[in-house]
């Protein structure tokens, strides 16, 4: 069977914050499908299935499909919850544009959420092996350290390189309601000024924790004719990896998972050159050296050329190829929400709806979701229909 | 209730749980051969010869069963590296670690994987990769991760505490 071509026509996305304590966790799911149901134009009977993403360790409490559910509109209809860690978001989201591109649901809601200030993410400890990492865990951060570190060795990127994309990130940030950590006005200076968390990572350097909910609305067959700029599904592809950060040879250097997953997808869809034929990206970039790291696992610049390549100007709004102008994830991170809001943000500039940051000419996007160190979705989508 | 002078209301729990994790053939073999002869093994897969530490039952990229375990070295290098400035607890003592500390991926001669731990060394600042380090075990060994206390930084490499590649 093939698969019919199916476009996302709406989004909802709450305000992401560092506590959101007026809501609660359903509540604020509620929040961001009602915005999503109002852009696409639709009612909560349109609905045929949704898909939930969200790591409900972090706020201590299980089955969250079953306290969520309703809140997103799901008595009576085919719900599933996908988590894969960081790639939640983009990997639920991947589940609802092929459940409506098999022609088994016309339309599907993809929810994503999460409510980091309720919680602990010391429950990120149960995602390591108890018999080995855990007495000599050290946390995300350092984790990311050591392969920056190695990153940095081999291919010799700098601090006021990887501070320039926290730059970037955050004044872009300050263009969007939604985000959570903006300013407008900071500088390279700042960034290198802030605490040193774990050389070479400076506090401005990495994601914040937040509060917050993303929604997308799915369609296939004759419903996506009335929406004027549907964002259409190209193709996508998912990589997972060996458990441990040591099994790899490259780690951030060369990320195999990112780097075969969109071979895969530019494959699929005839992308020769990444650089030249995206018109913008939103990848999850979970800290700002990693953002250099998918630059080049991605193919749009040569491996060693991402310092240059930030240095262009070519990333920022207005460059050749904008990557987050949402702000991305160094201004908001609701962990299970951060990679539906990466497809969002990406849907959002070819629907023309990105207001202060919508990329002119905006008419391919590139998404790209980031998992537990080692794992990756990419996702490709145009304005033109398939 | 009314709780933190906020406006808004939660509800607060604590919970103090415990699990028993099995640890499985493979890694129950590497702590029983770290017990009996205070040596590190890794399992090597016959298909891509890598040799992983911590041992696996399975090499993932060649789907193939590892059943040959291989005696590792007592030095490894550092092949990457961070001094870290915030505040963890250390799960053995359950205290706060003394900052700056220092993390190093650590390649054990004879292992073509890393792993992640702990580098003890009069000065953080001169840590570098490259540099060899030495495994530190305790004293009285119980069969567990927390067998291995740290690793003990030597300095760069010299001809003579140079790891053999495979």
């Amino acid at each position: 069977m093939k698969a019919r071509p199916v476009a996302i026509v709406g989004t909802g996305q709450t305000r992401h914050r560092k506590a959101r304590p007026d809501v609660h966790q359903g509540e604020m799911v509620q929040e961001a499908v009602n915005l999503a149901l109002l852009d696409a134009d639709l009612s909560w009977d349109d609905i045929d299935a949704i898909v939930l993403t969200n790591m409900e360790l972090f706020e201590g409490r299980a089955l969250p499909d079953l306290w969520c559910s309703e809140f997103a509109g799901g008595l009576g209809k085919p719900v599933m919850k996908v988590a894969t860690g960081g790639t939640s978001g983009t990997s639920g989201a991947i589940a609802g544009l092929l459940q409506a591109a098999s022609g088994l649901f016309d339309t599907v809601l993809v929810v994503g959420w999460e409510k980091h200030s309720e919680g602990s993410t010391q429950t990120g400890m149960s995602l390591t092996d108890p018999a080995w990492d855990r007495h000599i865990a050290a946390g995300a951060i350092g984790n990311f350290a050591l392969s920056i570190s190695q990153y940095v060795a081999e291919r010799g990127v700098t601090g006021e390189q990887a501070a320039m994309v926290a730059v970037k990130a955050r004044r872009n940030g300050a263009l969007n309601p939604n985000a959570h950590v903006k300013d407008a006005g900071i500088t390279v200076e700042k960034v290198l000024a802030s605490p040193m968390l774990a050389e070479p990572v400076h506090l401005l350097d990495m994601c914040p924790q937040s509060d917050g909910a993303a929604a997308l609305i799915v369609v296939g067959g004759d419903k996506t004719r009335r929406y004027k700029n549907p964002a259409w599904f190209r193709g996508s592809a998912t990589r997972h990896d060996q458990p441990y950060i040591g099994d790899h040879d490259k780690r951030m250097v060369m990320m195999r998972t990112l780097r075969s997953a969109a071979q895969e997808v530019y494959r699929k869809v005839g992308i020769g050159d990444p650089f030249k034929e995206i018109d913008i990206a939103e990848i999850y970039e979970p800290v700002s050296y990693a953002e250099l790291a998918w630059y080049e696992a991605l193919g749009f610049c040569a491996e060693g050329d991402a310092g240059k390549l930030i240095e262009s100007g070519a990333t920022q709004i207005g460059g050749d190829l904008p990557v987050n102008p949402s702000g991305g994830v160094l201004c908001s991170n609701p962990v299970g929400a951060t990679g539906v809001i990466r497809v969002a943000e990406a849907a959002r500039q070819l629907h023309l709806k990105a207001g202060d940051y919508q990329v002119d000419g905006a008419r391919r996007a590139l998404v790209s979701g980031y998992g537990v160190y080692t794992w990756s979705d990419v996702l490709f989508f145009s304005a033109e229909r398939p | 209730m009314q709780e933190n002078n906020s406006e808004y209301l939660f509800s607060s729990i604590t919970m103090d749980l415990s699990w028993n994790t099995d640890v499985g053939e493979t890694m129950a073999g590497f702590f029983q051969r770290l017990k009996a002869e205070r040596r590190l093994y890794g399992t090597r897969c016959s298909n891509c010869l890598r040799v992983y530490l911590p041992p696996r039952p399975v090499c993932g990229n060649c789907w193939q069963q590892m059943n040959d375990w291989v005696e590792l070295g007592e030095q490894g290098t550092i092949v990457g590296k961070t001094v870290c400035y915030y505040e963890i607890l250390d799960s053995m003592t359950g205290k706060p670690r003394t900052t700056p500390f220092v993390l190093g991926l650590i390649q054990i001669d004879g292992a073509d994987t890393t792993l992640n731990h702990f580098v003890e060394t009069p000065d953080p600042d001169h840590v570098s990769i490259g540099d060899r380090v030495e495994t530190v075990l305790r004293d009285t060994l119980q069969g567990n991760v927390g067998d291995i206390v740290h690793f003990q930084w030597l300095g760069p490499p010299t001809t003579s505490s140079q790891g053999s590649k495979k």
